[in-house]
């Protein structure tokens, strides 16, 4: 039995339309996945499981603990070292505070794009397994995920469009 | 181009003509750059050898060449991220073709710029010494240098840049990890991350390109700003100005757009993509031009103006010195450069070609590079006492390593053009649905015509 089946479609249209097809005879939309070599913007439903990132949280995140260590690296050491500075307090909010929002855009960049690779499922093993070579070419290519035969009948009557 | 009329693989097999073909023009190219970056090392070597005394620096001018370089090329590298993000933000359709052209020019002039503090250092090995870290020498950086704040700001936005360079390139990787076969196809395969281009990897690929742009923008601002409190923060005639922070940051998207326009008339017919890089992109690119140029004149006059008429005698001096003394020709050479040759050429219509933006953008490379070096020099050769006032010329060693900083950007360009699609391919591609979808237009451009 194979794990899943896939077309290869000419437009988005047609591969949008099979996809709602397979959903409508009772896929579930994790095991319908649509590939295609530019972003599809139709039939975008931010209200699905798809449509939920927390990539923009994460970066909101990562820039609090970037300005944490940046106080931490900032004040905690030059108060350890015992700076010389000739009177003036050791700690000064404004010379500080640039080190401080350079970290916090760091830990902001650092986070998003850890995220966004966690989100999207990027740098795994396994990956080619579910990949045509035909969406290179501009193809939008449909795979189905089956877990039966009668799926996998179901789901070639439904690509081929019957 | 419509899709109708220019099919996927006709737009791929443009795209990548580049990186999968090799001409005689781009192995003459690296060539070329690559000899200037060769002399360049070895002049730097023969300093390493000598000691820093081989360079034109001497009491009081301690800062010279190489800190105008550090300046220039971190000015440069405004050209990419700061404009591709601001772009991106405000949705301006016909910056698809430019972004990745520009992305790249940050990250290799940013390379270049961070090279210099290094560079000038009496014992540049040593340059560890100035990074915080635990050591036995009981050294610790002081946060309030303006030095040490360019060392954060410059890496975040190293980082930064090259994280948002990357981001928009996985998709193009994995395009051609598809059209390559043995090593490369295995180089391709792990830098692509496995991109398979599901819906889901499209969206989280679109947010988080979206809030690096976000976040991105500030963070280039605040370079060229800190870059600017190196001097301002002293108390050095010409130096101490609430407005070099925004001076500093609009020469450096002046000059950074320069760059990028010259860059791109190269790339354009280097490797024959006139079908994408349009004279609408370069009409665009050369309005945003003349508009920094009126910004810098105005920026320029009113810094100059206030300390005409503030008639303090040492600042009066280093006017004097820029205005109509040693360095009055460096000083119009720079007004003509950035201000009285582009303007008129990108102001009028007719003269507003490609080769007229490319002319007005060679001026103003060589007006900006001087307007660093007018900033640094002269107040450096007349510091506050007169008794203590000196000159200086710069030796054949400094001027082969500046010029070797433009070889190696031109040999880093063309690796990169061989390595990585200069066009970001889906994006055109993206440009070209929408542009359908929306307006039933056949070229993406229309919707931008903003120039026109």
């Amino acid at each position: 039995m194979p794990e899943s089946i896939h077309v290869a479609f000419d437009s988005a249209d047609r591969a949008l339309a099979a996809q709602a097809a397979l959903i409508r005879e009772g896929f579930s939309s994790e095991a319908v996945t649509v590939m295609s070599n530019e972003p599809i913007h139709e039939n975008e439903d931010e209200d699905s499981e798809d449509g939920k990132s927390h990539i923009g949280l994460f970066a909101i995140i990562g820039g609090v603990i970037g300005a944490a260590s940046a106080v931490l690296l900032t004040v905690v050491t030059a108060k350890r070292m015992g700076l010389v500075t000739g009177g003036m307090p050791v700690v000064t909010p404004w010379a500080f505070g640039i080190i401080v929002f350079e970290l916090t855009m760091l830990g902001a960049i650092l986070s998003t794009l850890a995220r966004m690779l966690y989100e999207s499922g990027l740098a795994r093993p396994g990956w080619f397994k579910h990949y045509d070579k035909s969406v290179a070419e501009g193809k939008v290519v449909v795979f189905a995920r089956c877990s039966s035969d009668p799926l996998v009948e179901k789901a070639q009557r439904v690509l081929r469009g019957d | 181009m419509s899709k109708d009329h220019a099919s996927n693989a006709d737009i791929n097999s443009q795209l990548l003509r580049p990186v999968m073909k090799t001409g005689k023009g781009w192995y003459l190219t690296v060539t070329v750059s690559g000899l200037v970056l060769l002399a360049a090392i070895l002049s730097f070597a023969y300093q390493v050898y000598r000691g820093i005394g081989v360079w034109g620096l001497n009491r009081p001018v301690f800062w010279a060449f190489d800190i105008t370089n550090f300046v220039f090329w971190i000015g440069i590298s405004h050209a990419g991220t700061l404009i591709s993000a601001i772009l991106r933000v405000t949705g301006a359709e016909w910056r698809r073709p430019v972004t990745r052209c520009a992305e790249a020019i940050t990250v290799f002039a940013l390379m270049i710029g961070a090279m210099f503090p290094i560079v000038h250092l009496g014992r540049p090995w040593l340059f560890y010494w100035l990074a915080p870290y635990p050591n036995s020498r009981g050294l610790w950086p002081n946060y309030r240098s303006p030095l040490l704040w360019d060392f954060f700001a410059i890496n975040t936005y190293l980082l930064g840049s090259l994280i948002y360079l990357y981001l928009p390139l996985i998709p193009d990787l994995a395009l051609v990890r598809d059209k390559t076969k043995g090593l490369r196809h295995r180089i391709y395969s792990a830098a692509s991350l496995g991109w398979r281009g599901t819906q889901l990897q499209w969206k989280r690929l679109e947010k988080a390109v979206g809030v690096m742009a976000v976040v991105i923008i500030p963070v280039a601002v605040s370079v060229h700003t800190i870059v600017s409190w190196d001097f301002a923060m002293t108390i050095r005639p010409m130096w101490h100005s609430t407005m070099f922070g925004p001076y500093f940051v609009a020469g450096a998207i002046f000059s950074g757009i320069a760059a990028l326009i010259i860059a791109m008339a190269i790339i354009r017919k280097v490797f024959h993509l006139e079908t994408f890089l349009k004279p609408i992109h370069f009409n665009n690119l050369g309005l945003l031009l003349l508009t920094m140029s009126l910004l810098w004149f105005y920026f320029t006059f009113a810094e100059y103006l206030t300390t005409y008429y503030g008639n303090e005698p040492a600042e009066k001096a280093v006017f004097q010195s820029k205005v109509s003394g040693a360095y009055s020709p460096l000083f119009w050479a720079m007004i003509a450069c950035c201000f009285f040759i582009p303007v008129p050429i990108l102001a009028i219509k007719k003269l507003r070609t490609i080769a007229g933006t490319v002319i007005a953008s060679v001026g103003v490379v060589i007006g900006m590079w001087l307007e660093r070096f007018l900033i640094i020099v002269p107040t450096l050769a007349q510091p506050r006492m007169p008794f203590n006032w000196g000159s200086y010329r710069p030796t054949w060693v400094e001027i082969v390593i500046t010029a070797g900083t433009f070889g190696y950007f031109v040999l880093l360009y063309a690796i990169f053009t061989k390595v990585f699609p200069i066009v970001a391919v889906w994006e055109y591609k993206e440009g070209l649905t929408v542009s359908s979808q929306e307006h039933g237009a056949p070229e993406a451009q229309r919707l931008v015509a903003h120039g026109d």
